[in-house]
């Protein structure tokens, strides 16, 4: 889920996510699948979703 | 507040004269028995009271109230220190809530029983402030029972008037913590009865039996000799306050001859004939406490004391190449406890810190630490956060049914939902948002090759 607001949103950089799942989770085999769920969030909206960004009058994009 | 100096013909002397539009014709030039009688106020109180919707220049305070006198006496003591323009009221809950109409002051109001704790908080921060917490019997000693014995026992540089009438006046006459044995109440109609309801509190014994508080009296509303002891105490709780020297607290027995049933008159004497025998008037204290030496916490930024800055390997936020088309992001994440509802919020704040944001996460779940409801509130933002509530997010993440129909209405127009669902309840509709219905739980994680970042 994180990647998908990630990719939908565009408030933050994966890169981000990535150096704070890193510190935060401790277990190589628990990362490994975060970092794969982190892309599967971001693959949904980005070739199944296909809903792009949401515009918005405070500029939230 | 009309409040009434009578001076004797040959004192010309009037350091304020206040005739209000609406107000009554007394007075003036009028004689009373040989006495003139001036209308004037304290310049503390606001010469009309427009926060009011109506009657602007006169309190909301019943006549003979206590409330009134003890007003004055805080006003005139403040002008006299010359302390009004560094002062913050904090009036919470009763008939004492709307202080803020009368004091031209700081006015902050507290939630109900909360004024010791507001008071610390304003005082903490604006140390160099006198800080006043003025509450009622029913909001001190009932409600707010535990802030302000933490209060006094931290020994915060505060002043707390404790207007004990006995009774709940606002809400019409219930029985209060300091309801006296055997007087009758709404929700006493037979008399308090130790038996039942316990005994009165004394409230400033109970304070004085702590190391910290500084000074502790109890004064009177009942005569004009025990009002001149009240205004020397109050304006010595306020000195003692100025001058830094710890937690002052004074308990003004104070007539309520609404709820009492009583005139005015009788209200006064009944403080002092039936209360005053069982709140004996009394300083409790009167020292200056010396607090211990302790370890003073480092002053470093807190970034920096939770070790979250210039971690070797970590993202470094001065040289972020991501760019934030947003004033602020506001996300609310809800689910079941156990499904990482928090967790995520706390992952998005830190992952904003790192890219130099403003930040906040506020949590909310229920006693259970697994299934029952739960979420947060995320605000990612460039500016300043004025609040951390999220009424209408920009996204929200529904990780279950349930949230996703709570929740639903109050998302913006225009914004995001992401539910965690193969598909969207058939009777679900969410006009003017987008949401996407996304299987996590078929998600095959397992077939997904990592991606580099984009950024």
């Amino acid at each position: 889920m994180m990647g998908a607001l990630l990719e939908e949103t565009e408030c933050l950089a994966p890169g981000t996510a990535l150096s704070v799942l890193e510190d935060k989770v401790k277990k190589l085999n628990l990362l490994e699948i975060d970092r794969k769920a982190l892309t599967a969030g971001r693959l949904f909206i980005d070739e199944q979703a296909h809903i792009g960004a949401v515009s918005q009058p405070d500029g939230f994009a | 507040m009309a409040n009434e100096r009578v001076i004797g013909v040959a004192d010309t002397e009037v350091k304020s004269e206040v005739k209000l539009e609406g107000s009554p014709e007394v007075g003036g030039n009028g004689s009373n028995n040989g006495y003139e009688i001036i209308h004037s106020k304290s310049p503390l109180f606001y010469d009309l009271y427009d926060r009011k919707a109506e009657l602007k220049h006169q309190t909301h305070y019943c006549p003979g109230c206590g409330h009134g006198v003890a007003h004055k006496l805080i006003a005139e003591a403040l002008q006299e220190l010359g302390l009004q323009d560094k002062t913050i009221f904090v009036s919470p809950v009763g008939c004492s809530v709307f202080a803020y109409y009368y004091f031209d002051v700081g006015n902050v109001q507290a939630a109900h029983g909360r004024a010791p704790a507001v008071a610390t908080g304003v005082k903490r921060s604006c140390p160099d402030k006198i800080v006043i917490s003025y509450q009622g019997d029913g909001d001190l000693a009932a409600i707010g029972t535990a802030e302000i014995v933490h209060a006094a026992n931290r020994g915060e540089k505060i002043t707390v008037f404790f207007v004990n009438n006995a009774i709940y006046g606002m809400t019409g006459g219930q029985m209060a913590p300091t309801t006296m044995v055997g007087q009758k109440s709404t929700t006493s109609p037979w008399g308090r009865r130790p038996s039942n309801e316990g005994f009165p509190i004394h409230v400033a014994e109970l304070l004085a039996t702590l190391e910290a508080p500084a000074y502790i009296e109890r004064v009177a509303l009942s005569d004009n000799k025990n009002i001149m002891k009240a205004r020397r105490a109050i304006r010595k709780a306020l000195e003692i306050q100025r001058d830094g020297a710890g937690f002052s607290f004074v308990e003004i027995l104070s007539p309520c001859p609404t709820i009492w049933g009583k005139d005015p008159v009788e209200a006064r004497r009944w403080v002092l004939e039936k209360m005053m025998p069982t709140f004996p008037l009394n300083v409790f204290r009167d020292r200056r406490p010396e607090m211990p030496a302790g370890n003073e916490p480092p002053q470093r930024p807190v970034a920096d004391v939770l070790g979250i800055t210039a971690k070797p390997g970590a993202h470094d936020t001065s040289k972020s190449k991501h760019a934030h088309h947003f004033k602020d992001v506001k996300i609310k994440i809800a689910g079941f406890g156990g499904q990482g509802v928090l967790l995520l919020g706390q992952l998005l704040i830190e992952m904003g810190m790192r890219e130099g944001l403003e930040v906040s996460w506020l949590p909310s779940y229920g006693p259970e630490m697994r299934s029952g409801s739960a979420h947060c509130h995320v605000c990612l933002s460039k500016e300043r956060i004025g609040s951390p509530l999220i009424s209408n997010p920009d996204v929200l993440v529904a990780m279950n049914e349930y949230s996703l129909r709570k929740f639903a209405h109050e998302v913006k127009s225009g914004g995001v939902i992401l539910y965690n669902g193969a598909s969207l309840p058939a009777d679900f509709t969410a006009p003017d948002v987008q949401v996407v219905a996304m299987p996590l739980r078929r998600s095959p994680i397992n077939s997904v090759q990592p991606r580099p970042p984009t950024s």
